[in-house]
């Protein structure tokens, strides 16, 4: 069995600095996933990303991928939803086939959110988001899906795109393989890209977050429930 | 201009008749798009009292139960016929399934969490909203495009006289994937029923018996309880707040042993204060709160209820 995973830099380091580089909750779900599926079945995980040179150490160290691919280019930077879409389907076209394409589910307003449905349907695929749960019967994936108040069981034959949510599974640990493994670098050239047409054209992004946390400081338990009561009293 | 409202849900619907019609200039036209065996005959009848032009009914019986790339193909006949130069979505989670699949159908960029916007010049600028609020950005598109609001707090608005009808048939083939089982969540603890206070629970509240004492300062507060993702996966809870699911806007949030992740952050965005009390100090909402404490939950919360007993 061939699964790609799509991973990227958590987005949580945009708001407030980070010294730990991660992906997304999300996407480590998709890694775990993929890794039992191919535990119980056989095949390999090949992970793909965009981003520059400095994502080599993350991506050698993803625990459950067995191949990482790294799109890099100065081509590729800056890019819009929907010419990321485009680059990862001529580097899917560049692979041999895959059952699955997992992605994570980001947050329906986050820029990169639709990435899953475009590459879905450009590559005439059946498509499964909000997977909590993902397993290959045969030929067959098989997902719990989580709609409001409901789980769903779907079913689709590969090949297929799944996107995990990370509701099961939020406190998923960084996990780091301890021998770091191969990553390859496609640029431009290598795809046969000569110019990236973007739809979406972005003229400012502002900050809002401009709460600066107050911490609360105590020198005993009642200290701190007296200062508590009289803010939720406020 | 030509414009075109859909959403899977009624309600959503309306209210989004209702805020579209708000950008309709003279000579403009307003299709609602409907497919017949997923609303039923008596919705249909409702939908042609909106403010609407033209009301397009597909009808396919492949349409019944909602299926994103159904649904997607039945909305491209629709635009095949009208080229519409904006087509505005609802809010529901599968709305915004359908408008990315659709985007991509139709070449046409997708605003999800849009504010505002307006055309200049055949160009679409639009002010989004990320992360439930926590960046804005001004973007820039050709038409046509497709648009779902950040927020739809518009009343349905109906109208005295009924939308023309036309039918459109779609050829629409079974979907490729099979739904196999559903199930409703049963509900465990509280009902939200009072918006103003919420009490928050997460990962480090370990046990369900930790409870009883959360129940008793959500009496005393009178606070509803909701639960993140954690509390979810361990079936305390039918839903977790966050983005992805249960957006809330309290007065008074109180965070109780919530690590937190950008889902979490970004659907409490709306709350007027939050106050987060955990014992780890790498608490990633304590970066996106008003108060925190670094405190020890299990010892601390049957204090602040001894607290709150003493004060009434």
């Amino acid at each position: 069995m061939r699964i790609a995973v799509f991973v990227r830099r958590a987005v949580e380091s945009t708001f407030r600095d980070s010294s730990n580089e991660d992906i997304e909750r999300s996407e480590k779900v998709a890694l775990a996933e993929a890794s039992k599926m191919i535990k119980l079945r056989g095949g390999d995980v090949e992970v793909f990303a965009i981003g520059d040179k400095q994502m080599v150490s993350l991506l050698g160290q993803l625990y459950g991928a067995t191949h990482a691919t790294l799109l890099s280019d100065d081509m590729f930077t800056n890019l819009d939803v929907y010419s990321k879409a485009d680059l990862l389907i001529s580097a899917i076209r560049k692979s041999r086939p895959f059952d699955l394409i997992m992605f994570g589910e980001y947050l329906q307003d986050d820029p990169d959110w639709l990435l899953p449905y475009l590459v879905a349907d450009k590559l005439n695929l059946p498509h499964i988001p909000r997977a909590i749960r993902a397993w290959s019967e045969d030929s067959r994936i098989i997902c719990e899906c989580v709609y409001y108040e409901s789980i769903y069981l779907k079913e689709s034959r590969v090949p297929v795109v799944v996107s995990m949510l990370d509701a099961l599974h939020s406190s998923v640990a960084i996990l780091r393989d301890v021998k770091p493994k191969e990553v390859t670098i496609w640029d431009s050239k290598f795809l046969g890209i000569k110019e990236i047409a973007k739809k979406l054209k972005v003229n400012e992004t502002k900050n809002n977050l401009s709460k600066r946390p107050t911490l609360i400081e105590y020198n005993s338990y009642d200290d701190l429930a007296d200062k508590i009561v009289d803010l939720i009293r406020k | 201009m030509k414009f075109a409202c859909f959403s899977t849900d009624f309600d959503s619907l309306a209210r989004l008749v209702s805020k579209s019609n708000h950008y309709l200039k003279e000579g403009d036209e307003l299709h609602g798009l409907a497919f017949r065996y997923y609303f039923g005959d008596d919705i249909i009848e409702s939908l042609r009292k909106l403010k609407l032009n033209k009301l397009l009914i597909v009808t396919n019986i492949n349409l019944m139960n909602y299926d994103m790339e159904g649904f997607a193909n039945a909305l491209l006949e629709c635009f095949k016929k009208y080229k519409y130069d904006i087509i505005f979505l609802g809010d529901k989670i599968e709305d915004r399934e359908i408008g990315a699949r659709l985007s991509s159908k139709i070449g046409a960029p997708f605003i999800v969490g849009c504010r505002d916007f307006r055309v200049e010049a055949n160009k679409l600028l639009a002010e989004k909203s990320s992360y439930g609020g926590l960046l804005t950005s001004s973007l820039e598109a050709n038409l046509p495009a497709i648009i779902s609001f950040d927020e739809l707090n518009f009343e349905g608005q109906f109208s005295d006289t009924q939308a023309q009808v036309e039918e459109i048939k779609a050829q629409i083939t079974h979907s490729r994937i099979i739904v196999r089982d559903k199930t409703v969540l049963s509900m465990r603890y509280r009902e939200l029923s009072d918006k103003n206070r919420l009490i928050c629970i997460g990962e480090n509240i370990h046990e369900e018996k930790e409870l009883k004492d959360i129940n008793e300062l959500a009496t005393l507060m009178k606070a509803e309880i909701v639960g993140d993702k954690t509390i979810f996966a361990r079936n305390w809870l039918k839903e977790w707040v966050g983005y992805s699911n249960l957006k809330i806007k309290p007065e008074v949030l109180l965070e109780l042993g919530v690590v937190g992740d950008i889902d979490h952050v970004s659907g409490i965005q709306g709350s007027k204060m939050i106050v987060a009390l955990n014992e780890d100090p790498d608490s990633v909402l304590f970066k996106f709160c008003d108060y925190y404490a670094i405190t020890d939950i299990h010892k601390f919360i049957p204090k602040l209820v001894k607290k709150m007993k003493k004060i009434k």
